[in-house]
């Protein structure tokens, strides 16, 4: 009996041992092999990413001067002054409509609509997210270029843009306010404060950080936009001015558009330079909204 | 007392403990004591409340008067319906969607049902929550703001507020720190913080939803020594899962069970004499 159950025990022993290692055995190697393609993966998009900065840093940077900044295109040569200065206005306009347009509708969706009525908004929100560009553009000109007469024009281009941002702020303004526990309404309400009261004071010091993460993210996607522009902004060698119905204004996405395409150095020159100052604002923004965060993670 | 006046006239369908108490209100003991008792006056009064989240019916025909300068504790399971009632004493389940309520739910004289300035009325009728929630702001603005919007003068919102400070403990520690965020203090000081902001508009009854249940032994006892101390002047109704807490601080006690008021009485006799079967199951196994 003693032998019997001694072989039983070194039975079992035998038995799990082995598969027991095979097990980790194979684990390891799935583990590696997992980790391999991730980190081919990951070496794949930076390099691209550092393909794209180093050839936009590369070509742009020789083109980089005080007269850049300080005189107008002309013809295919000279500065991007217009051009500058234009993005901006195009930026000021589309974000003076967007921001407050989207913040508000996001404090609703999230606080004060009905749940069903909200989730219909978000998803039509979303719709509009994934519409192409330049549809919108298509839609500006027969509108806003043709029908109501304002030409190509910075209010055309403005309005244009700040219909593609819209959703991206009313989705982030919502996600800020959801993610603010529900103790915070319910402590100002039983305070007896209204729930616009509330969210004036209390919640809207906490949702801060995350809405103008929120707007920044929406400005940098409009700096990026071309096609909507070339519909309804048109371009001009000038700078722009506070006329804003038909006056077409410049702007940098246009450059790197078209002057690639022509013959000449000096134009291609112009349109590397455009693209370093596109990437550089967007960097200047992202970093603007890494400091943002970090705050709000202070704050809380 | 009425039923006293049926009984002597009507003296051979007495019971034994109703001869008895007879006894002691001719003898003058008791008498004295419910005459000092039905003189307080009945701040909340339920009749008949059930209360429906969508088709889910939540409360059923509850039936109560809470009385002032009284602390009235709620126990019971989860999910008994304890909080869901506690907030509707001040319309806070009325911002949840889908909820509504029957029967008559009066505070203060009032109907909460056909309070249109639900804001004075919120003001009228605080409430401290289970975790503390000061609001991401300094110290003294958390006691102020609310007393800012409502229009208090800059000159009285701070004395008020350091008066409130004082009146919970913290004013003391707090004094030179009142400009600093109230989230560097601990859990208890917090929590104290709230009900001083809470008391800061001057509320006459105080509904408290398990105060202490994420505080240390410590900060609790200081919070139920203050709710004893705010009852001498106010109404105060606390939901607690912490049944010595009830025995320590409220004078009466209902329990509840699956939306309903089981038993509410002296606490005591609540906890010492349960009449209801499921009362006392609730209470033995709780402190078996």
């Amino acid at each position: 009996m003693d032998t019997r159950a001694d072989s039983g025990v070194s039975e079992v022993s035998i038995q799990t041992m082995p598969s027991y290692e095979m097990h980790s055995y194979r684990r390891k190697v799935k583990s590696i092999a997992v980790w391999s393609i991730s980190f081919a993966a990951l070496a794949f998009v930076m390099f691209i990413i550092l393909d794209i900065l180093l050839s936009v840093i590369s070509k742009g940077v020789p083109g980089l001067s005080l007269k850049l900044f300080a005189t107008q295109t002309s013809g295919i040569a000279g500065g991007l002054q217009n051009a500058i200065l234009g993005t901006l206005m195009l930026i000021v306009i589309s974000s003076l409509i967007s921001a407050p347009l989207g913040v508000l509708a996001g404090i609703y969706i999230s606080l004060f609509a009905p749940k069903r009525f909200g989730a219909v908004i978000r998803f039509i929100s979303e719709v509009l997210a994934g519409i192409p560009s330049i549809v919108i553009g298509y839609f500006g000109y027969m509108v806003m270029v043709l029908q109501w007469g304002m030409g190509f024009s910075a209010l055309a281009g403005g309005i244009s843009l700040s219909i593609i941002i819209l959703p991206y702020i009313v989705r982030t303004t919502d996600a800020s306010f959801r993610q603010i526990p529900k103790s915070y309404l319910e402590g100002a309400i039983a305070l007896g404060m209204t729930p616009f009261m509330a969210t004036r004071t209390v919640l809207l010091k906490l949702a801060t950080p995350g809405v103008l993460t929120g707007i920044l993210l929406a400005v940098s996607i409009a700096l990026g936009e071309t096609a909507p522009l070339i519909y309804t902004a048109g371009w001009s060698n000038f700078d722009p001015n506070l006329q804003l119905i038909k006056n077409p204004v410049a702007y940098l996405t246009y450059v790197v558009w078209t002057y690639l395409n022509e013959p000449y150095n000096a134009a291609h020159q112009l349109a590397y330079t455009a693209a370093l100052l596109l990437v550089a604002i967007v960097l200047v923004l992202h970093l603007l909204v890494r400091l943002l965060q970090r705050g709000s993670i202070k704050h809380a | 007392m009425t039923n006293d006046t049926v009984a002597l006239d009507d003296s051979v369908h007495l019971t034994e403990s109703e001869l008895l108490e007879l006894e002691a209100v001719l003898t003058g003991g008791i008498h004295l004591k419910k005459t000092a008792e039905s003189a307080k006056e009945t701040v909340i009064r339920v009749e008949n409340l059930s209360a429906y989240f969508g088709h889910k019916q939540v409360l059923q025909n509850l039936q109560l008067e809470i009385k002032d300068q009284e602390i009235t504790a709620l126990i019971g399971p989860s999910g008994c319906g304890k909080t869901t009632f506690l907030r509707t004493l001040n319309r806070m389940s009325h911002t949840v969607p889908g909820f509504r309520h029957e029967g008559v739910v009066s505070v203060l004289g009032r109907d909460v049902s056909e309070v249109r300035d639900v804001e004075s009325f919120r003001r009228a009728v605080g409430m401290l929550f289970q975790r503390p929630n000061p609001f991401p702001m300094s110290i003294i603005d958390n006691l102020t703001l609310a007393l800012k919007l409502f229009g208090v003068s800059k000159k009285e919102r701070i004395e008020i507020a350091k008066d409130k400070l004082n009146e919970v403990g913290l004013y003391e520690d707090l004094k030179d720190r009142l400009h600093q965020s109230p989230f560097a203090l601990s859990g208890g000081q917090q929590q104290r913080l709230c009900l001083a902001r809470a008391l800061a508009v001057q509320p006459k009854v105080l509904l408290l939803d398990e105060p202490a249940s994420a505080l240390d032994p410590k900060s609790t006892k200081l919070l139920e020594d203050l709710f004893v101390r705010l009852a001498e002047h106010m109404t105060i109704v606390i939901v607690t899962h912490n049944l010595a807490q009830a025995k320590r601080i409220a004078k009466r006690t209902a329990f509840m069970e699956a939306g309903e008021i089981v038993e509410f009485e002296l606490t005591d006799k609540l906890f010492y004499h349960p009449q209801d079967p499921r009362t006392r199951v609730y209470v033995e196994e709780q402190i078996g």
